[in-house]
């Protein structure tokens, strides 16, 4: 009976670290799907009718820009360690003040959009 | 005989369902009296392993983040693999029966709640930007919140350590 009791805590042990483990990961994918909606809300509100978006990340190894297909996480891309991470090219004005990117510039390496006569940055 | 008229009395007072429910409630109380001490391990294995495990899914982040803190940011990759390490061996650690194991686990357990108690209250008074990669919901918590919680889990885990005699 002993021995049933001591391998019956053990299980339970086991079972909470699981469900330890379990609750991070539902944590973390909740706020990876939080942020993703609410970035593409913002995106979907500065962006009807205007040109395909385009985004580029610093990697910070090389110190070189790279053009990524989706939006880029404002805070694990751009905000750390310094705010210059990410830039977003649009041609759409008042996008930098409702998104939380920072300013594609020249100096960044960032091409004209393809797409547009009028490309510009920002 | 007279014994057995009290008993009549009282339950003429006290209804059966009213009897059986404090009886209950009392039992239950007594079951969570006497394993609170397990129930408070169990608690700190389930944290450890949440934010330990929360902190590898997020290790790029938690990284960066303690590289900024003042003093300790030249450590930060170090502080950054070696947290939750700790953390996620503490739980494991804690579920094995064997009792110098169990013994130093739940020590170090408490030990490290006490080192993040103190560094949460450095920031609180100390810092100008706070900086907190707790982990999950942990670190979403406002300040007090979180030094009250971690204060809370510092008594449970004394008080764990001294009535389970470890």
């Amino acid at each position: 009976m002993e021995k049933i009791k001591k391998y019956g805590k053990v299980l339970l042990g086991v079972a909470i670290l699981g469900a330890g483990a379990g609750m991070a990961h539902y944590a973390q994918a909740q706020k990876a799907s939080k942020l993703a909606y609410q970035n593409g809300e913002k995106l979907e509100a500065v962006t009807i009718g205007k040109a395909t978006m385009r985004y580029w990340v610093n990697d910070q190894a090389t110190g070189k820009y790279i053009e990524v297909t989706t939006p880029p996480n404002p805070i694990e891309n751009c905000q750390e360690p310094s705010p210059n991470d990410c830039v977003v090219q649009s041609e759409n004005a008042s996008l930098p003040s409702t998104l939380d990117y920072s300013q594609a510039t020249p100096a960044n390496g960032v091409q004209p959009h393809p797409d547009s006569d009028k490309a510009f940055y920002q | 005989m007279e014994k057995r008229i009290n008993i009549s009395a009282y339950q003429q007072d006290h209804p059966t369902s009213s009897t059986k429910r404090g009886s209950l409630i009392r039992r239950v109380a007594r079951w969570i009296y006497f394993r609170l001490p397990d129930l408070i391990i169990y608690g700190y294995v389930f944290m450890y392993m949440y934010t330990g495990w929360a902190k590898f899914m997020n290790m790029a982040t938690f990284i960066k983040g303690n590289s900024k803190i003042p003093h300790l940011g030249q450590y930060a990759k170090a502080i950054g693999y070696g947290i939750p390490t700790l953390e996620v061996a503490l739980a494991v650690l804690l579920i094995i029966p064997v009792y110098w194991v169990k013994r130093s686990a739940l020590w170090a357990s408490t030990l490290l709640m006490g080192v993040f108690t103190i560094y949460l209250s450095l920031m609180v008074m100390f810092a100008e930007k706070k900086l907190c990669h707790c982990g999950g919901v942990i670190e979403a918590m406002g300040w007090k919140t979180h030094i009250a919680f971690n204060i809370i889990w510092l008594i449970a885990g004394l008080y764990a350590l001294k009535r389970k005699k470890l």
